[in-house]
């Protein structure tokens, strides 16, 4: 088994403790406030200079603490979570594809997840909570995640994403979340319809 | 939902049709309303079916609204056309039996799998709305032939909520708010009385913080915001 080594600095704290707190309030089976101390703990590790760097592990990072928040029936911090995972994820390119990154593929199809994780959520909350919406449509490169399992290793997955891309075909194997993503795409078509007078045009699935 | 003027019967059927139908027609066959489902994928199978209905039920509510409260003034433009009238009974009835299918699925699920707190926020969410459905139609028509059926499904969710207050403190408050709107209802002698003599207004005054419950309603933490 490969071992990569841990990051340095606060965003991959911040990481670990969202992830902590995610799954001590997901998987609890009695009432428990786990979650709390270990959500206390992320947020004491996200300062103000974090804003100024930009990392997958921070648009991770947020993108699960606005998940917690979310759950934790606060829609509005949830809401502002988003925003800055969305924008960090956008200084770090997130939206596009470049040829030059053709020879790291699991680098690719990491920051592909990243990035349709990211819409999922947030334009699943944007939807429910009426905001506007304001998801990046145009500017958006970004192919859609490889039907590949995730606990593939690191060097079948290589393979594998590889093999999937050059031959446009699906591997056997579920991917759960695609349908997840899709369903966006849909409702975007009928919720501006019902929220607005806009004309249904103006928004065709992609 | 929430702009004027709201889309008619007729085009948000043919949205649904357009739009959200084929949607669930593209899922993969593995993940398929009836496909069985390893453990681990079990609750995101279920939430994302629970979600299509409550979204249909978010669609076409109004149109049961208008229907089944019949001193609303809403009640069908005598110019209405005949193809209207069609659309607004299928809006009716897609609202019904989205309701009905979210209860049922979400009441098998909740009994027959591992009840995290996971499992409870999203059940809950999503019963609470389906449950509204039965009872609005049961408070202004308790006499109506299909009374019997809305008993049963408000009992069910009843019976799934209470379940859940060990594990989730909202539960708690849901279940009082279910008990209160539908305690003089749930027993078919009771509802003999006749329906329910609330306004019109006073009934969507209350309904609308639960229809939209992030909305300022109870059970939204305005966390922190200040609103000036």
């Amino acid at each position: 088994m490969e071992i990569i080594p841990r990051p340095n600095g606060n965003a991959w704290q911040l990481l670990l403790y969202a992830v902590a707190a995610l799954g001590a309030w997901s998987a609890a089976t009695e009432r428990t406030d786990i979650d709390t101390s270990l959500f206390e703990a992320a947020k004491a590790r996200f300062s103000i200079d974090l804003l100024e760097t930009g990392s997958l592990v921070l648009v991770q990072g947020l993108t699960l603490m606005s998940n917690y928040a979310q759950m934790g029936n606060k829609p509005n911090s949830s809401y502002n979570y988003y925003g800055l995972a969305r924008r960090i994820s956008m200084g770090i390119g997130l939206h596009k594809e470049f040829s030059i990154w053709e020879s790291k593929p699991l680098v690719c199809e990491i920051r592909r997840r990243l990035w349709w994780c990211l819409y999922a959520f947030d334009v699943g909350s944007i939807i429910t909570f009426s905001r506007p919406f304001d998801f990046p449509q145009s500017g958006v490169e970004v192919q859609l995640p490889a039907n590949v399992h995730e606990s593939v290793s690191y060097f079948p997955l290589l393979k594998l994403v590889v093999v999937a891309k050059q031959t446009r075909t699906s591997p056997p194997l579920p991917l759960k979340c695609r349908s997840q993503w899709m369903k966006p795409h849909y409702t975007r078509t009928c919720v501006p319809s019902v929220c607005s007078t806009w004309p249904l045009h103006k928004y065709t699935p992609e | 939902m929430i702009s004027v003027p709201f889309l008619t019967a007729k085009e948000m059927v043919e949205l649904d049709d357009v739009s959200i139908n084929p949607w669930l027609a593209a899922l993969p066959h593995y993940f398929q309303l009836h496909a069985h489902q390893p453990p681990r994928y079990r609750l995101c199978h279920a939430t994302l079916h629970w979600r299509y209905r409550n979204f249909k039920i978010l669609m076409f509510r109004p149109f049961l609204v208008r229907r089944i409260m019949p001193r609303s003034g809403l009640e069908h433009d005598e110019n209405s056309s005949s193809e209207d009238l069609q659309s607004e009974e299928i809006s009716f009835q897609r609202c019904l039996d989205a309701a009905k299918e979210s209860v049922e699925l979400i009441s098998n699920f909740w009994f027959n799998n591992q009840q995290t707190m996971m499992a409870s926020w999203y059940g809950l969410y999503f019963l609470f709305q389906a449950s509204l459905i039965p009872m609005i139609c049961l408070r202004n028509n308790p006499r109506s032939p299909m009374a019997a059926d809305w008993r049963d499904q408000i009992q069910e969710a009843i019976r799934v909520i209470e379940s859940m207050i060990q594990l989730n403190p909202t539960a708690h408050r849901c279940l009082r708010v279910v008990r209160s709107l539908s305690q003089a209802y749930i027993s078919a002698d009771e509802g003999a009385d006749g329906p329910t003599r609330e306004s019109l207004q006073d009934q969507l005054t209350n309904l609308y913080p639960m229809m939209w419950p992030t909305l300022g309603s109870e059970f939204a933490t305005f966390d922190e915001v200040n609103v000036l």
